[in-house]
């Protein structure tokens, strides 16, 4: 990764911001140098790409408090596009940079009186409700959005944070399940819904949690979420009072947890400092093995 | 009351952390020499430890016990807690996210600090350490007051680092799940020593 886009020429900058925008990553920071040095006085070259490039840089001159650059952008696309919503919405995102809410606010009920399906200038409500603090009242918010809007899983994936913060784990859960719908083949959402539902506690919790890091680790063994997650419930479960058959099986699994944590961390460790470090990564395993028990103890 | 020292190395690491990741919420812990009078305590290092979901607690279990295992081995403990929060304005201690971590501490050591960011004062020009802190006092939170040892040169080379994106340097405990990368940070801890030195 080039850190140096000084150097960059206007195809390559052009290349790296199609494949950050294909690839959805943000990345403001970067975005906002590499139009700084390559592209900013040669925005005719971008050719059909120009536009679209400024929406890029000017959200990411919004993250990164660049308003002067931001407001050149999005002036250049007003003159190309005076009616567009597209364009409205992020007028709108201005006003919320410089915490104008109200006006954004104004902005935005004009692009849904405009267009009810709009579902981009709803979010943008919600957000500044975040922005705010509004918590309990951006989670309302976010509840009737998903009563009309209900398979817009980023939705739900924020409202399962929202709740997070509240505290509010059980919705969060149910939230995280409507997610996990979407993807039922993602790892990450599996080990998310462990991680969730092992924070909630209990007993029948923890093996719910178990059953899904166990998921998440089927899909990718690497998970070292996961795969900690995965030790952590077989302990509770070792030490509680489930039939012996159950706490014999949770124990196989948390020793083959564990063998595999121990597998990835080593793995990783650059050559040259493999001795020193080996001693702190088998350190930190035995470290776990104090903290959540003696596996053996309590099955005898 | 007791006032908390906060070592140029930990300060500029908390700083480290909550710059890497602007738009998110991130915590840390605090550590100190093990066994110090309550008058006298100073937080020796900051350890970082997620940028991403603060509110589940098993990542952060595993991580205070190896956080402990290790601190010990170099004659600390875990004195307190350190978080920013996600929300550009929040710096009380009732906004602290994953507050449930410090009243952890307070359990297994019978105390513990918080320190939070005020967000609004970490720029690339610090004038001023821009952090609060607060000390257990019977299941409550009291205002204690703290003290940035050198303050001067230590705000002028955080400055400087964090111009050069320096912050890009620091990994915490999701970066380690994520890559196993060293959240002791051991590469950071000699740079600094380096620099902080030469100020």
């Amino acid at each position: 990764m080039a850190d140096n886009y000084e150097e960059m020429s206007c195809s390559e900058a052009k290349e790296l911001l199609r494949k950050w925008r294909d690839d959805n990553e943000r990345r403001s920071d970067e975005v906002v140098q590499i139009f700084d040095y390559c592209l900013a006085d040669k925005v005719k070259k971008l050719g059909s790409e120009r536009l679209i490039v400024l929406e890029q840089v000017f959200v990411a001159a919004l993250d990164c408090g660049r308003i002067k650059l931001a407001e050149d952008c999005v002036r250049v696309l007003i003159s190309e596009f005076p009616e567009s919503l597209r364009i409205m919405k992020l007028k709108a995102m201005l006003l919320e940079a410089l915490e104008r809410y109200d006006d954004a606010l104004d902005v935005l009920e004009s692009i849904i009186n405009k267009d009810e399906t709009n579902a981009a200038a709803r979010k943008r409500k919600i957000a500044i409700l975040k922005a705010k603090g509004q918590i309990s009242d951006a989670i309302r918010e976010l509840c009737d959005y998903l009563r009309k809007f209900m398979s817009d899983q980023e939705a739900w994936h924020e409202l399962c944070n929202l709740y997070m913060m509240e505290g509010d784990y059980s919705k969060a859960a149910f939230c995280m399940e409507e997610v996990l719908l979407h993807n039922p083949f993602s790892h990450l959402i599996h080990q998310r819904m462990g991680d969730i539902r092992y924070t909630m506690g209990g007993q029948d919790n923890i093996e719910i949690a178990k059953s899904y890091y166990a998921q998440a680790v089927k899909l990718n063994a690497n998970n070292l979420r996961a795969l900690y997650g995965l030790y952590l419930c077989c302990g509770h479960i070792v030490n509680s009072k489930a039939p012996v058959n159950k706490r014999k099986e949770a124990q196989k699994l948390s020793t083959w947890a564990l063998k595999k944590i121990s597998e990835i961390t080593n793995d990783k460790l650059p050559r040259s400092t493999k001795s020193s470090k080996n001693s702190n990564q088998s350190n930190d395993i035995a470290a776990l093995e104090a903290a959540f028990g003696n596996l053996d103890a309590k099955l005898n | 009351m007791a006032e908390i020292s906060i070592s140029p190395k930990a300060y500029i690491k908390m700083i480290f952390h909550a710059a890497k990741y602007p738009h998110l919420a991130v915590n840390g812990l605090l550590l100190g020499v093990k066994g110090n009078e309550k008058s006298k305590v100073e937080v020796v290092d900051a350890i970082p430890l997620f940028h991403q979901c603060l509110y589940v607690s098993p990542m952060s279990e595993v991580a205070l016990v190896q956080v402990e295992s290790r601190a010990s081995s170099e004659g600390l403990q875990i004195i307190g807690y350190y978080a920013a929060a996600e929300n550009f304005y929040d710096n009380t201690i009732e906004k602290a996210p994953g507050l449930k971590i410090a009243e952890k501490i307070v359990d297994t050591n019978g105390s513990a600090y918080v320190i939070m960011m005020d967000n609004k004062s970490i720029c690339m020009d610090m004038k001023h350490p821009g952090i609060k802190s607060w000390q257990s006092n019977d299941g409550k939170w009291t205002k204690v007051k703290h003290n940035l040892i050198d303050s001067r040169h230590t705000l002028d080379a955080v400055s400087l680092l964090l111009q050069r994106g320096a912050m890009k340097e620091i990994y915490d405990f999701d970066n380690y799940l994520d890559n196993v990368d060293d959240w002791t940070n051991q590469h950071l801890n000699v740079d600094l020593k380096q620099i902080l030195s030469m100020h």
